[in-house]
C-alpha cells in the first residue's frame, strides 16, 4: 500500500487551484472566473483540545464523502530492527479494535457501500474511506475507536506479517522499478533515517513483535499527531460536533513533540551520500532501467518548487528535451525517460530515469547522459518550455481536485506537511513568479559539478547478493 | 466539410431519486454516419471528449496483428504539416492530454483539456485525422519501443500472467489475439497499411462523439463542422461477428509458463464467455463482486485473511458487445501454490452450489450497490460508463437503475451465476513461475508447459 510518490509529488508540490462559483449545491472550491490561478477551497478547520485538526468541506453533489487521516510518522522513525514497523502497524489497523472487533471494520466499510485503503511513506502514514453519506457517524466511530483502543490481536498480527513479506517480494524484489527505487533511496540517503525501505528489512519483519508494534503505535498515534479531513455531502457544523463527541475524550501524546525534536534533528539527515558511483544491480529485467540521482531538496522551500518545475520541463510529456533527444527518432536509445524531483520533509532527490531499448550500451549511454547534464540547462530551458510547464501543472490541478476523495487529500496533504492547508495559495504564488533566470540558475547548481550517482538494473549486470 | 445536421435529436433527463447521479445527456444524430452524446457540466472549466468508432482490433490483417492499435499510436507521429515534436507541442502546451484505447470490438480516442482550450484541441485532432501521414522514422522507434516492451515483460511477471492468459483462456475463439500483436506482426507494419486503416475508420466505420464540460453543444457543432471530416456518407460500418460462441467447448486447463528466478507464482483463473453467458451483466457484477471484489469477498476472506496466502486477490466478469471474460487475478509465494489451488478449487465449487448465506450476500450486494455511486463523480468517468453502455446496446436508464436492480437478486440466482461463470471445470489456469512448481499443479489435472517467448 505505498504510495505512488510521483503522484504525491505532484499533488503536493504543483500550484493549486480549482472551482466551481456557478454551482449553488457544493461551496468546496471557487475560483476568480478572470485568474483561475486564483483559487479558493472552503474549509472549517478546527483542532480539538487533545491536538486533533480537523478539516471539513461541504460538496453536496451525490451524497457520498471522502475521509482522510494522516499521521505524522512514517519509516524515518523507525530505528535499528523495527524497519518496517509504520507499515506494518498500516495493515493491523484494519484488523480490529475493541468496539468493532477483527474483521468488522472492513465488513462495516463494504456492507455499507465503502471502499478504504492506507499507504505509507518515509514520512507519513494515511488512511482514507470513500462513503456514502448514511454511514458518516459510523465511520467517525470506528476511526475514533482505532485511534484509541487498537487489539493488535495475535491471530490477525501473524498472518499479515506473512502477507507484508509476499508484499516486499512484489515491491521491490521481483520489480526491476521496486529494486531501483529501493537502490536510489539507499544510495541518495545513505546514513540518514530514509535509508532504508519502508516496508522494512526482512530480518526485521520476520522477528518484530506484536509488543514493539505496540509499543510504536502508542507513541506516534495519538491526536496530536494526526490531521483528519472530511470532504462531501456532509454538514460542517454537524460532523465538527460528531468528531468533538468522538475523538475529543482521546489523551494527547505529552512527549511526542520533545520526541520528534529529536527525531527530526537536522544533523540526522545531513548528506551523506558516497556521490561519483555508479550502482550497477542485477535483476531480471532484459533491458536497462537506470536512474542518474543528484541530491535534491527537502519540501517547503522555494528551491524545491523550481526543481518542479525544471524535472518537468526536462522531461514531462513527448514535447520535452529528455524525450526529444532520447526517445525518438531513428537514434532513439530510450523506451521512455523522465525528470523527477523526489521531495521529503527533510530531503530530496532530483534525478533523470527510464529504460533503455534493447541494443542500447549502458555504458555508453551512462557516458553520453552525464556528458549532456553539462549543457542541458543552456538547451533544454526556454520560456516557452516553462510556460507550458505553468499550464500543464493548471490542468491537472484541475483534474485533481473534481472529487471529493482528491480535495480531501490535497487539503491533509499540506496541513500535515507545513501546518497550514493555505499553503497551496503561497506556493502557487511562489509558481507563478518563477522566471527563466531562476530555472537556469537552480538547473546549474543541481548538474553543474558532477556530483551525482548512476544506477541500474539489468540482467547483465554482474549477479551479487544484494542486502535489503 | 459541411455536416447534415440533426437528423434526430433526443435529451434524456432523469429526475433526481436517492442516489442523485443522473445528469441530463443530449443524444443527437447529426447524420447516419455520426452520432454525439453530451453530457453538460459547469463544475469545472476542463472538458473531455472522445470519440467512439465502431470497429476494433477484430479488423486486423491476420499477418499484420496490433495494426489498429498502431495506426491510433501513431496518429500523433506527424502529419503533411507538423512533425511529431510539433504536434506533442501543440497539444502539451496547452496541458491537454492525448489518449487511444482499442479494443476487439471498438475503438476511442480522446482528448481532454481546459475549456478555453477547446477550439485549438479539437482543430489538432481533426488535423491529425486529414492528415496523418506515419511517417517512416517515427514508425520504426515505435516498433523498437513495442519489441522493448514486449521482452521486458519477462520481468514483469504479472503483466506475463495477464497477457498469457488472456490469449490461453480465449483460445480458439476470434479473439485469441492481442489487440497490440506480437512481435513477429508488428515488424510488418508500413506507413502504407496504417494510412489505409485510417482511411478505412475514417471513411467507412460509424463514429461517435461524447463530450462533457461547460462548453456547449453549439460550439461542438461549429469546431468539428469546419474542422473535422467525420462526417462521410456511407461511413456505418458497425463490427458484429457471427455466432462467436459456436465452436468453443470449455474444459479444465493447466498451464505453467516457467520464467527465471521466480520466488512467487502468479495465478490466473478463468473463462471466455460466449453470447448466451453474458445475457445478464448487472447478475455478473453481483456474482464476480461476491466472490472477489473487495476486502471482505469470499476470496479475500481465505486467501488472505484467514491463511495469509496472498497480498491480494480480484475477481471481475465483464460483458463486451458479442463476448465477455470472466477472471480471477492473484499470486502466492512458491510453497504455498498448491494450498492457494485448493483453497480456489473450494471457494468456488462452495459458491456455486449456494453454501453462502444470505446475509453475506447482501453485504456484498451493499458493497457493490454503495460504491457504484463513485464511478459518476468525474466527468470523465461518466462519459466513459456512457460510452460502454452506447456500445453494448444498454440504455441509460439500466445504468441509473443497477444500484437498485441488484438488490432484488436471489441466492439461487448468484450461485447459479458463479457456476455459470466460474465453475472449476471449465477454467483455464495459467501459471507464470518457478518451473519447479510442476510436482504441485499436477496434483490439479495435466499440466501443460509453454514458452512464454511463443506470446510475445
Amino acid at each position: 500500500m505505498n504510495l505512488n510518490m510521483r503522484s504525491l509529488l505532484i499533488f503536493l508540490l504543483c500550484g493549486s487551484f480549482l472551482l466551481s462559483c456557478s454551482t449553488p449545491q457544493t461551496k468546496k472550491v471557487s475560483y476568480h472566473s478572470d485568474d483561475p490561478w486564483n483559487l479558493d477551497i472552503k474549509v472549517e478547520k478546527v483542532v480539538l483540545k487533545n491536538g486533533l485538526t480537523i478539516l471539513l468541506v461541504e460538496n453536496h453533489t451525490l451524497p457520498i464523502f471522502s475521509l482522510y487521516t494522516f499521521f505524522d510518522v512514517g519509516s524515518k522513525y523507525e530505528r535499528k530492527g523495527i524497519t518496517g514497523s509504520s507499515h506494518f502497524l498500516e495493515h493491523l489497523m484494519f484488523k480490529g479494535a475493541k468496539k468493532y472487533g477483527p474483521g468488522v471494520f472492513e465488513k462495516a466499510i463494504e456492507t455499507n457501500g465503502g471502499s478504504s485503503n492506507a499507504y505509507t511513506t518515509m514520512d507519513q502514514t494515511v488512511y482514507y474511506e470513500n462513503m456514502p453519506t448514511k454511514a458518516i457517524d459510523l465511520i467517525i466511530d470506528m476511526e475514533a475507536d482505532r485511534l484509541e483502543n487498537l487489539l493488535l490481536e495475535p491471530k490477525g498480527f501473524e498472518s499479515e506479517r506473512s502477507v507484508i513479506l509476499e508484499e516486499r517480494k512484489y515491491r521491490y524484489e521481483n520489480s526491476p522499478g521496486g529494486q531501483l527505487l529501493l537502490a536510489t533511496t539507499q544510495a541518495m540517503f545513505d546514513g540518514t533515517p530514509y535509508g532504508e525501505s519502508v516496508i522494512g528489512r526482512i530480518p526485521d519483519l520476520k522477528k518484530v513483535s506484536r509488543d514493539e508494534i505496540h509499543t510504536y503505535f502508542k507513541t506516534h498515534y495519538a491526536p496530536n499527531n494526526a490531521v483528519v479531513v472530511i470532504v462531501g455531502d456532509i454538514m460542517t457544523h454537524e460532523v465538527a460536533h460528531l468528531m468533538k463527541t468522538k475523538f475529543g475524550g482521546i489523551a494527547k501524546s505529552k512527549t511526542l513533540e520533545a520526541m520528534k525534536r529529536d527525531l527530526d534533528d537536522a544533523f540526522l539527515y545531513k548528506d551523506r551520500a558516497k556521490y561519483k558511483k555508479s550502482h550497477n544491480i542485477y535483476g531480471e529485467s532484459p533491458n536497462p532501467v537506470f536512474r542518474l540521482a543528484y541530491r535534491g531538496e527537502p519540501l517547503g522551500t522555494r528551491r524545491s518548487l523550481v526543481l518542479d518545475l525544471l524535472s518537468s520541463m526536462l522531461g514531462d510529456g513527448k514535447s520535452s528535451y529528455l524525450h526529444q533527444k532520447y526517445a525518438t527518432g531513428k537514434k532513439a536509445m530510450a523506451g521512455n525517460i523522465y525528470a523527477y524531483n523526489y521531495n521529503l520533509q527533510e530531503a530530496g532527490s532530483f534525478f533523470i530515469g527510464g529504460q533503455l531499448l534493447s541494443g542500447t550500451s549502458l555504458k555508453s549511454f551512462e557516458r553520453k547522459l552525464k556528458k549532456e547534464t553539462k549543457t542541458i540547462c543552456k538547451k533544454a530551458l526556454n520560456e516557452r518550455a516553462l510556460q507550458k510547464t505553468k499550464n500543464q501543472y493548471l490542468v491537472s490541478y484541475y483534474n485533481s481536485l473534481q472529487t471529493n476523495d482528491g480535495v480531501a487529500w490535497f487539503l491533509g496533504a499540506n496541513e500535515s506537511v507545513f501546518g497550514d492547508y493555505n499553503t497551496y495559495k503561497k506556493e502557487l504564488k511562489i509558481y507563478r513568479s518563477i522566471q527563466l533566470a531562476e530555472v537556469e540558475e537552480v538547473c546549474h547548481s543541481v548538474f553543474d559539478g558532477g556530483k551525482n550517482i548512476f544506477l541500474s538494473v539489468w540482467n547483465k549486470n554482474p549477479k551479487h547478493r544484494r542486502k535489503f | 466539410m459541411k455536416l447534415l445536421y440533426t437528423v434526430c435529436a433526443l435529451a434524456l433527463f432523469f429526475g433526481s431519486n436517492s442516489y442523485g447521479f443522473e445528469k441530463k445527456i443530449t443524444k443527437v444524430a447529426w447524420s447516419d454516419s455520426l452520432e454525439v452524446v453530451f453530457l453538460e457540466d459547469h463544475r469545472f472549466p476542463t472538458y473531455a471528449l472522445s470519440i467512439y468508432f465502431a470497429d476494433g482490433a477484430l479488423g486486423d490483417h491476420r499477418g499484420r496483428l496490433g495494426e489498429t492499435d498502431a495506426m491510433f499510436a501513431n496518429l500523433t507521429a506527424g502529419t503533411n504539416r507538423y512533425n511529431q515534436k510539433q504536434i506533442s507541442d501543440a497539444l502539451e502546451f496547452y496541458g491537454t492530454s492525448f489518449s487511444y484505447n482499442v479494443t476487439h470490438e471498438y475503438s476511442s480516442v480522446g482528448i481532454a483539456g481546459l475549456a478555453k482550450d477547446f477550439r485549438p484541441n479539437v482543430k489538432m485532432l481533426c488535423h491529425l485525422f486529414k492528415d496523418a501521414t506515419f511517417p517512416k522514422r517515427e514508425l520504426l522507434t515505435y516498433k523498437r519501443k513495442l519489441v522493448s516492451a514486449f521482452e521486458s515483460m519477462a520481468s514483469n511477471h504479472s503483466a506475463l500472467a495477464n497477457r498469457i492468459f488472456r490469449e490461453l483462456s480465449l483460445k480458439n475463439t476470434l479473439y485469441q489475439a492481442p489487440v497490440s500483436g506480437k512481435i513477429k506482426t508488428i515488424k510488418r507494419f508500413t506507413s502504407k497499411f496504417l494510412d489505409k486503416k485510417l482511411q478505412y475508420f475514417k471513411k467507412k466505420v460509424k463514429k461517435r462523439i461524447y463530450l462533457v464540460g461547460p462548453n456547449k453543444l453549439d460550439e461542438l457543432k461549429r469546431v468539428v463542422s469546419e474542422e473535422c471530416d467525420f462526417n462521410i456518407a456511407g461511413a456505418s460500418f458497425v463490427r458484429s461477428v457471427k455466432d462467436s460462441n459456436a465452436k468453443f467447448a470449455k474444459s479444465r486447463k493447466i498451464y505453467l509458463i516457467p520464467v527465471p528466478n521466480a520466488n512467487q507464482a502468479q495465478v490466473r483463473v478463468g473463462s471466455y464467455l460466449g453470447q448466451s453467458e453474458i445475457e445478464e451483466p448487472d447478475l455478473m457484477s453481483v456474482a464476480s463482486g461476491f466472490l472477489g471484489g473487495g476486502y471482505t469477498s469470499k476470496l479475500m476472506t481465505e486467501i488472505r485473511h484467514k491463511r495469509g496466502l496472498s497480498y491480494s486477490v480480484s475477481t471481475v466478469a465483464t460483458k463486451q458487445k458479442q463476448y465477455g471474460r470472466a477472471a480471477i487475478s492473484t499470486f502466492t509465494k512458491n510453497p504455498s501454490i498448491a494450498q492457494l489451488m485448493k483453497v480456489i478449487k473450494d471457494s468456488l465449487n462452495e459458491m456455486s452450489s449456494g453454501k453462502f448465506s444470505r446475509l453475506e450476500l447482501r453485504d456484498s450486494v451493499n458493497f457493490l450497490s454503495g460504491s457504484y455511486l463513485f464511478q459518476f463523480e468525474k466527468g470523465s468517468s461518466y462519459l466513459a460508463n456512457l460510452l460502454y453502455f452506447d456500445h453494448i446496446g444498454r440504455n441509460y436508464d439500466e445504468l441509473y437503475a443497477f444500484p437498485e436492480k441488484i438488490k432484488r437478486f436471489k441466492k439461487p440466482q448468484v450461485a447459479e451465476m458463479i457456476e455459470k461463470l466460474f465453475s472449476w471445470d471449465k477454467q483455464t489456469v495459467v501459471i507464470v513461475g518457478s518451473r519447479n512448481l510442476l510436482k504441485d499443479l499436477r496434483a490439479f489435472g495435466s499440466v501443460q508447459v509453454v514458452d512464454y517467448k511463443k506470446f510475445l
